[in-house]
């Protein structure tokens, strides 16, 4: 295929970064805020004050008591995605007045969201060819709940642009270059993004062992350049991790639940990890000069170890004083999440066993057919070619190559992540967003695949482009119709699988997640409610109720009620778990008539009632 | 690109068939989403319906909808209409009400409709036609599972008199406030809307008191009525919850000598209204007792009602 020359991948990439940003930068004004979203907001502005404070008050802002005063809200999350909130608010807002005040804490969850087509694209064009690659940069904003949630001030899209640069990095690495470090500096930020990072040297250490052990081959013989042979580098790199494991596993069990509190700067756990480092180091190093394939297949595991903890520490004021006790909490507040109850398929989902279905079902009800199709066909493709290399006499097909195989796992293991049924299963889909690029990439793949066989099978006349790009354009057109109806309620969005939100709410489904779809009825509220009135947003937390008014998307005159009881007026969301809530407005209100209502394609979603 | 001779026969049959299944379904997609927005009813046809409601509705009919969850419709019906539209409601015998105006939207999609009318048409004959406005549909049935109430004892709480009273028969009375009573910080017991296994009800609110007490209804005189309904749930999530701490409720229908007429037994972990028929009541004073050894996450509502003669 001819391009122009100037169009390199990395321009292209480039410019799917660009329109990936200004897309999410121009339609942010009608997103409102989630639950969440306006306390990281809060939280934002509270670190950023810390920052103004280091610039003033140096040693001042180091203390521990200055940095909990600023850092201890929020702090069941690192803050690396809200530092980067809190920095753009003070400077494009508070300093520049260049965005409104929620515009310009999203902006770098715009940049960071964009980077998913980059990086996507960057990924899937060396593999699967440019076109295939674009399909894919592009289908991950066209599903209606990852743009919508690419908007958000949050951090389970940033997670996935971190676990797909992660990845990205690694995939690279194995080429040589800067990229196995790159690979540690970018766990270290996933790391500080969001938890889903702790996975994922799960993930790629059995492709870099994999690909070290093939690089060393059998052979034991010795480099010129080295004084032991290659092969007993890789397995002492192996013992040394498995000797550290069974060295903090026999400190844990000696200790038992005092194992934190004597983790210290000078203590055996210490010396364990910076044994480690050290010991992987003296193995992988000398590889790089006599066998370059395995240093590069295990440095970025490497890399992961040494740089990941260091990002982590660094970038979280919050662990500086107390690194281990600090993380230990914030590990130990994940592993017992709450359970949110959850409406699927008519039944309330309350505590677990979850249904061991639920993310598929759930990922195939809320990906529009056009793309969900491409993607699942996609992965069992590549997984079928994964099963019949296992059998090369038996099979046409080629065996998939590593890349591939890394697309493959990382569709996957999120996916298997949250379909374990102990894992908390709210949140509708953003939990498993991590595997959606690679999903993304598998589905350009298949397009792909379908258009150039396609074309093959249908005759000369056929060009495989031209079929391509008639039949991307025919899966992306309904995808794009409905992420322009839904905007900005992306939370709420089905696809056609389910039979749109009326055959999802037919089917029991959650209706939305979590409290910003309010801005529907805003408008309303702001027109009719009397001077000074009390009105009662159900879900919608102060801090949200705050940012509503300080972003001029509610008249500042208004009063949030804190139940139905002091309100004049009611907007209850529209969750199945909250009727009882619907009936305390009744009841306070004296009335079961609604006065106005968001109903999206007759779906009700946020409902309006007037004290009578 | 491998020429068409080099592929495989079954690498050509799933060449041809990723092919077509992608082509359809982009297209299936595309069709569903430009119809969509032709399925939906407007604003005017909601006024239409609610004009013809208004016209031709009678005190006791009551609006069921379909889907159940369709309740863009009560904005436009008229006031004093009861709207029904609850998960489950398909199945609700309506029993109040001897006549139902079905308002449904049959053009959405994934509507369910027959498993609708299995629930729903059973006992029910069609008393006015259809009527069209847009895309909703109103129909008029006569309600054959239709029982006259005579007596809701929700509706008549203030006549009761309400006390807390320990086995040895020792009282403490409840003190009435507005409608309903208070005893002493904690407990409250009042007719308000709540809802069990997304079931909405307007009923007697309270909680038991705990231990071996019990909250006691001294329940005014009652007509003849041709049968009783004794129901009771456990409110939002309470019916959900079974931790070992938790335990049941029993709610008791007693005579003057304290023998038993009715009860009601809610287990822990029993979830919606439940209900137990009795046909005749003896005459003379009668009572409901509520107890639970453990209040915790035991809240309650209940009613007592009574029905007159089918027509």
């Amino acid at each position: 295929m001819n391009h122009p020359h100037w169009l390199t991948d990395r321009r292209l990439g480039l410019l799917l970064f660009a329109a990936a940003f200004l897309a999410l930068a121009l339609t942010d004004g009608q997103v409102g805020f989630v639950r969440d979203e306006s306390v990281y907001f809060a939280a934002a502005e509270s670190y950023a004050g810390w920052f103004k404070l280091l610039l003033q008050a140096p040693s001042l802002a180091l203390t521990d008591p200055a940095i909990v005063r600023s850092f201890d809200f929020n702090h069941e999350h690192p803050v690396l995605m809200k530092v980067l909130y809190g920095l753009s608010h003070l400077v494009f807002h508070e300093w520049l007045g260049w965005f409104r005040s929620a515009t310009a804490f999203r902006l770098p969850a715009f940049a960071t969201a964009a980077l998913i087509p980059l990086l996507t694209f960057r990924m899937a064009a060396p593999l699967y060819g440019r076109w295939a690659a674009l399909f894919a940069a592009v289908a991950f904003l066209l599903v209606p709940r990852q743009f919508f949630n690419s908007q958000l001030a949050a951090f389970d899209v940033p997670v996935a642009a971190m676990w797909l640069w992660v990845v990205y990095s690694f995939w690279r690495a194995q080429d040589g270059g800067r990229h196995w470090w790159l690979c540690g500096l970018a766990f270290g930020l996933a790391l500080a993004t969001k938890h889903n990072a702790l996975f994922l040297p799960f993930v790629v250490a059995p492709f870099a062992l994999w690909k070290a052990y093939a690089a060393t081959g059998a052979s034991t013989d010795l480099s010129a350049e080295d004084t032991l042979p290659a092969r007993l580098r890789v397995n002492g790199f192996v013992a040394v991790v498995l000797g550290a494991g069974v060295l903090y596993g026999l400190l844990a069990a000696l200790q038992g639940p005092r194992f934190t509190e004597r983790f210290l700067l000078l203590s055996p756990h210490t010396v364990i990890y910076l044994a480690t480092l050290g010991g992987t180091a003296a193995c992988l190093f000398p590889l790089r000069r006599t066998v370059p394939a395995a240093f590069f297949a295990l440095a970025p595991l490497w890399a992961i170890a040494a740089l990941g903890p260091v990002v982590f520490y660094l970038h979280w004021p919050y662990l500086w004083h107390h690194p281990v006790e600090r993380t230990a909490w914030w590990l130990g507040f994940h592993a017992q999440h709450n359970h949110y109850t959850w409406f699927y398929l008519g039944e309330l989902l309350r505590e677990p066993p979850f249904p061991l279905a639920y993310v598929v079902v759930k990922t195939a009800l809320t990906v529009p057919a056009g793309l969900f199709l491409p993607m699942a066909l996609g992965f069992l493709w590549l997984g079928g070619r994964s099963l019949a290399a296992l059998f090369p006499r038996r099979t046409p097909w080629t065996a998939p190559s590593m890349g591939e195989l890394l697309i493959l796992l990382n569709a996957l293991v999120p996916i298997l992540v949250i379909s374990h049924p102990n894992v908390p299963h709210f949140g509708g889909v953003k939990h498993w967003f991590p595997a959606m690029p690679f999903l993304s990439i598998l589905a350009g793949a298949m397009v792909w695949r379908a258009a150039t066989d396609g074309a093959s099978l249908l005759g000369p006349r056929v060009r495989p482009l031209a079929l391509f790009g008639g039949l991307s354009l025919l899966l992306g057109a309904s995808a794009l119709i409905s992420l322009v109806r839904i905007h900005p309620y992306g939370t709420s969005f089905y696809g056609e699988l389910a039979g749109g939100l009326p055959g999802a709410a037919s089917l029991g489904m959650q209706r939305q997640f979590w409290s910003n779809n309010v801005t529907g009825v805003l408008p309303w509220l702001n027109q009719h409610a009397p001077r000074g009135a009390r009105i009662y947003l159900h879900e919608v937390n102060g801090y949200s109720f705050r940012d509503y008014q300080r972003n001029g998307m509610l008249r500042p005159d208004l009063r949030p009620a804190g139940g139905p009881g002091d309100a004049e007026l009611a907007a209850y969301q529209y969750h199945q778990e909250f009727r009882e809530h619907e009936m305390n407005i009744w009841q306070a209100f004296g009335t079961a008539k609604p006065v106005f209502g968001l109903y999206l394609d007759e779906t009700p979603q946020v409902v309006v009632y007037r004290r009578r | 690109m491998p020429p068409p001779s080099r592929l495989s026969a079954a690498t050509r049959w799933l060449s041809w068939a990723s092919l077509g299944l992608l082509t359809l379904t982009g297209l299936w997609a595309l069709l569903f989403q430009l119809r969509l927005p032709s399925r939906l009813p407007s604003e005017e046809d909601f006024l239409q319906l609610g004009q013809q409601l208004a016209q031709q509705a009678q005190p006791g009919d009551v609006v069921l909808l379909f889907p159940w969850w369709t309740e863009r419709a009560r904005l436009f019906v008229p006031d004093g209409l009861p709207v029904v539209g609850y998960l489950g409601s398909d199945a609700d015998p309506l029993t109040a009400h001897p006549r139902i105006w079905v308002v449904s939207q049959p053009e959405l999609p994934g509507n369910r409709r027959s498993e609708f009318e299995a629930a729903f048409l059973p006992q029910r004959t069609v008393a006015v036609p259809e009527a069209r406005f847009g895309h909703l549909r109103l129909t008029g049935y006569q309600n054959g599972r239709h029982r006259p109430v005579v007596f809701t004892l929700s509706e008549v709480l203030s006549q009761t008199r309400v006390f807390i009273e320990d086995p040895q028969g020792a009282r403490v009375p409840c003190s009435p406030v507005g409608q309903g009573f208070r005893c002493g910080n904690r407990l409250s017991v009042n007719t308000e809307w709540h809802e069990a296994r997304s079931e909405p009800r307007r009923c007697i609110f309270l909680t038991p008191p705990g231990k071996d007490r019990s909250l006691v209804l001294e329940l005014p005189p009652l007509p003849d009525a041709q049968g009783w309904s004794l129901e009771a749930g456990h409110i939002w999530d309470r019916g959900w919850h079974h931790g070992p701490q938790l335990t049941p409720s029993t709610i008791r229908l007693e005579d003057g000598e304290r023998r038993t007429v009715a009860d009601l037994i809610l287990a822990v972990g029993l979830e919606g209204f439940h209900r137990t028929q009795v046909e005749a009541l003896p005459s003379g004073p009668l009572r409901l007792t509520v107890q639970s050894p453990n209040p915790e996450l035991r809240e309650l509502c209940l009613d007592l009602i009574g029905h007159g003669a089918s027509r």
